[in-house]
């Protein structure tokens, strides 16, 4: 019972996402130190020390090799998020997203992996990683079908726009920008251990359930009040783009991961800067709501003027590297299928034009909102060393590809 | 080594008489010095059957020519890990029935009477034990029959006309077990064997072996509580909280299953119609397990319903091993061992309602989070139980899941397994559910326990999450 060797190292792919942990977890630290003092009660939930585990599990995640400890600390990572969530306990509907999460956590992700990880021990008679020859589509699409859940894909996303603002703001940043990205390293193990060579529902079903992703997005996007929502649905898009390389991987192209991991590093570093920006606009206009925050350029320059540059990384506006990652997308599903890449390209402008829009309204416009509390200092560090590193994420990428 | 395990249990049979006897202060030390003596004896015993490499002693203690082997001691792997878990268990339940049974609890305030409640106790502690290290069948059903009078003697120590009731249903569902399942092995073993030891039923023919694990199933499902005999465990709970803890965590509950591990382990291979049986009784209280806990509003009518379905799983496990798979019975003993602390940490945590609140009612109680070691206690204990790491349960579950090759004998395997998950995530949502409306929740009282009652909820949690570490190299070596 239980064959395991437990092993650690790093390969080019889990380095980038043990990478982008790993400077999301400082940033996040940096921006909780002010932060954390918006909450005036005692919840009696230690929250450094929950942060703490919830880091140091997704840091090792991309290092085990094999899938019992994998397990162990995903469940790790879920347990401590979810207390993460629920840690402004006092607001029902803090604990309702909380609720939410964790059960659905339960039932589309831990079952799943659960299932699959036993039936690959009963099929390999170890848990160690390695390629998969028996029971092989029913442990690729519960794999899959786990992951997903996680990565917040279409139709399994439901969760993530509630629990992203329950959570204090540098929880959200690791969340987005770090945690639903583990379901896509996850995808890209079990699928290696296939050789990417999938019955093609499976391949279909990535391929609709990530352009749903981006569809539901956009669609969404323009109804969002609540900054933190917003940002929650730019996740769900993000996610689309990610499994949209995970397809054309399916469907052939080979290396794929480069692009893939290269992008997770950009957009976590974006979404990390978006999100700490919000707790910047929490700290302070003391509300999340965005019309309570119309003109807000007039109020406090500097917050406004990093919400800008975060949204401007995020939706890959050059100089800021997303930008060339997006490009390779859409080259890479230009190998697979033309209709998809116009599709992603077009979904790309349209996603823009949006966040232009909630730009001019919100940002820039008439109105002064109340400044509650002054920008703290460390918070805009926090969010500058992202907007900086977005700058420079290629070239990190590739020093580190190329390296290792 | 063998004479550790034997004193481990008659000193408690012994003590467990005399303690009738005794009360106040009194009973609390000689009822503490006999359960850590027996712990101490039995944990030695432990640690020298590890250090000297596991292996299996059988001693047969009484024989005759008719019977053959008619008592004697068998100390192999599952013995001893369950052992290990029943005498350590108890140990800490015990500890915390010194301070819980006292005037100062709110729901059931005791004055007097105390060493009455020990006694029982003690003599279950030591009829567990040595049910666990017997090596015959008759001793198998004599120490069944005196766990069953000592779960009634402790249902019914409140003395109300429901806790008798309950006491009276307890009894005669678990000798209704007992007369079918382990007369019968009796009667099979007298006539047909001429020898009663344990290790004489492999011999057995296709048919009466057939006969003789059906029987045993039935013994075992009474005591463990399933499906259709299991109602009488949620009435049960009218118990002395530390008592249930015992019965649901350690002992009565948990007995049925390794009464039938060891005549898996014994009488393998078993004829597949066996399993069949037992297939549609475990997915029957599954089912019942799924559908009744979003009713309760008992805390400990809810940590029961889990009781059922958690043996459940050992069971899900057992009919894995009758389809051949060796780990199936490994899997089960290492389930009972993780499943044991946290179930005793959710139901002490419950003993310290009535204690402090002086009501069960989850409905009325809220702001635990204001005494973080009941409250922490009561929401890990309640995510443990559905399977969420560090806890063990987690690893008893993947343990129990990695025998999916038994899918290939038979499809029910599989409707067992999506039972199981779906079993831990409807416990998850139920229970988080009342997680944040009793734990994390704006509250006036606050929850006074005594300091040595937060110790003994520390260790558990401890030994909760340390379980399957301690587990492993014993359960590792189970087979047969």
């Amino acid at each position: 019972m239980f064959e395991v060797t437990l092993t650690f190292s790093l390969d080019r792919i889990s380095v980038l996402f043990a990478l982008n942990v790993a400077i999301l977890g400082i940033a996040a630290l940096i921006g909780s130190l002010k932060y954390m003092g918006i909450y005036r009660f005692k919840p009696k939930i230690p929250y450094y020390p929950t942060l703490f585990i919830f880091i140091a599990a997704m840091l090792l995640i991309p290092m085990v090799q094999d899938w019992l400890s994998f397990l162990f600390l995903w469940e790790i990572m879920t347990l401590a998020s979810y207390f993460l969530i629920i840690y402004d306990w006092p607001e029902e509907n803090v604990k309702r997203a909380g609720w939410k999460y964790f059960v659905t956590m339960h039932l589309f992700d831990t079952s799943p992996l659960m299932l699959a990880v036993t039936l690959y021990y009963a099929g390999q008679g170890t848990f160690n990683f390695g390629p998969i020859s028996e029971y092989k589509t029913a442990i690729v699409a519960l794999f899959l079908f786990g992951f997903a859940a996680k990565a917040g894909l279409f139709p399994l996303h439901f969760w993530l726009p509630d629990a992203h603002p329950a959570a204090p703001s540098p929880v959200s940043a690791l969340m987005s920008g770090a945690m639903v990205e583990l379901g896509i390293y996850g995808s890209i193990r079990v699928l290696d251990a296939v050789n990417w060579s999938v019955p093609g529902w499976i391949a279909w079903l990535v391929g609709a359930m990530a352009v749903l992703s981006m569809l539901s997005a956009i669609i969404t996007y323009p109804h969002q009040t609540d900054v933190k929502r917003l940002f929650a649905w730019s996740t769900i898009d993000n996610i689309g783009w990610m499994y949209a390389f995970l397809l054309a991987g399916l469907l052939g192209v080979a290396g794929i991961e480069k692009g893939v991991s290269y992008y997770v590093l950009a957009h976590g570093l974006a979404k990390g800067a978006a999100f700490l920006t919000t707790g910047a606009l929490l700290y302070v206009f003391g509300t999340r709501n965005l019309d309570e925050m119309k003109g807000m350029i007039n109020s406090d320059q500097t917050t406004a003027g990093l919400l800008i540059a975060s949204i401007f990384a995020l939706e890959g506006v050059p100089p800021f590297n997303l930008f060339l990652n997006k490009v390779e997308a859409i080259k890479t599903l230009f190998q697979v299928n033309g209709w998809l890449a116009l599709f992603v390209g077009l979904e790309w402008v349209i996603a823009f034009i949006i966040f232009l829009r909630t730009i001019h309204v919100y940002v820039i416009s008439d109105g002064k909102p109340e400044v509650k509390r002054k920008l703290p200092v460390s918070i805009a560090i926090a969010v500058i060393i992202l907007l900086i590193l977005s700058l420079a994420s290629q070239f990190v990428c590739n020093h580190v590809w190329t390296g290792w | 080594m063998e004479e550790l395990f034997l004193l481990s249990f008659s000193i408690p049979l012994a003590a467990g008489l005399m303690l009738f006897k005794l009360d106040g202060k009194r009973a609390d030390y000689f009822m503490l010095i006999t359960v850590i003596i027996t712990t101490l004896l039995n944990v030695l015993g432990v640690y020298e059957f590890c250090s000297s490499g596991m292996k299996t002693i059988h001693k047969a203690l009484l024989t005759s020519k008719s019977l053959g082997e008619v008592y004697g001691v068998l100390i192999d792997p599952m013995s001893v890990a369950v052992g290990l878990v029943v005498s350590t268990a108890g140990l800490l339940f015990m500890l915390y029935a010194v301070d819980y049974m006292s005037p100062n609890n709110r729901e059931h305030p005791v004055y007097e009477g105390k060493g009455r409640f020990y006694a029982w106790m003690v003599l279950f502690i030591g009829a567990t034990l040595a049910f666990v290290y017997s090596s015959s069948v008759l001793q198998l059903l004599i120490f069944f029959e005196i766990m069953s009078l000592a779960c009634w003697g402790v249902v019914s120590y409140y003395g109300s006309k429901e806790a008798k009731r309950s006491a009276y249903k307890a009894f005669i569902v678990t000798n209704f077990g007992a007369m079918i399942g382990l007369y019968t092995a009796v009667g099979v073993g007298i006539t047909h064997l001429h020898n009663l030891s344990l290790f004489a039923y492999s011999s057995l023919e296709s048919h009466l072996k057939l006969i003789v694990f059906l029987a045993v199933v039935i013994a075992a499902f009474t005591k463990s509580a399933q499906f259709p005999f299991y109602s009488w465990l949620p009435d049960a709970m009218v118990a002395p909280t530390p008592a249930s803890a015992f019965l649901h965590g350690a002992a009565m509950v948990e007995m049925g299953v390794f009464l039938l591990a060891r005549f898996i382990q014994f009488m393998q291979p078993i004829p597949r119609e066996g399993f069949y049986v037992m297939a549609g009784l475990i997915i029957a209280t599954q089912l019942i397990c799924i559908l009744m806990y979003p009713f309760q509003r008992d805390a400990k009518r809810l940590l029961a319903y889990s009781t059922i379905a958690e043996s459940g799983l050992m069971y899900v496990a057992l009919a894995t091993a009758v389809l051949g798979m060796e780990s199936g019975l490994q899997a089960s003993v290492f389930q009972l061992f993780n499943h044991a602390y946290i179930k005793g940490l959710a139901f002490l945590t419950a003993g310290t309602f009535s204690y402090a609140l002086g009501t069960l009612e989850m409905d009325r109680i809220r702001g635990l989070i204001k005494s973080p070691v009941v409250g922490y206690g009561w929401t890990f204990a309640l995510l443990g139980l559905a399977g969420v790491p560090p806890f063990g349960v987690f690893f008893g579950k993947l343990g129990i899941l990695s025998n999916a090759n038994a899918m290939r004998e038979s499809m029910l395997v599989l409707a067992m397994f999506a039972l199981l998950l779906l079993d831990s995530a409807v416990f998850l949502m139920v229970s988080l559910k009342r997680v944040h409306s009793m734990v994390f929740s704006e509250g006036n009282e606050r929850v006074e326990i005594t300091p040595l009652m937060k110790v003994v909820m520390v260790i558990l949690l401890i030994l909760a999450i340390i379980a399957p570490y301690i587990a492993y190299p014993l359960v590792a070596k189970v087979g047969w």
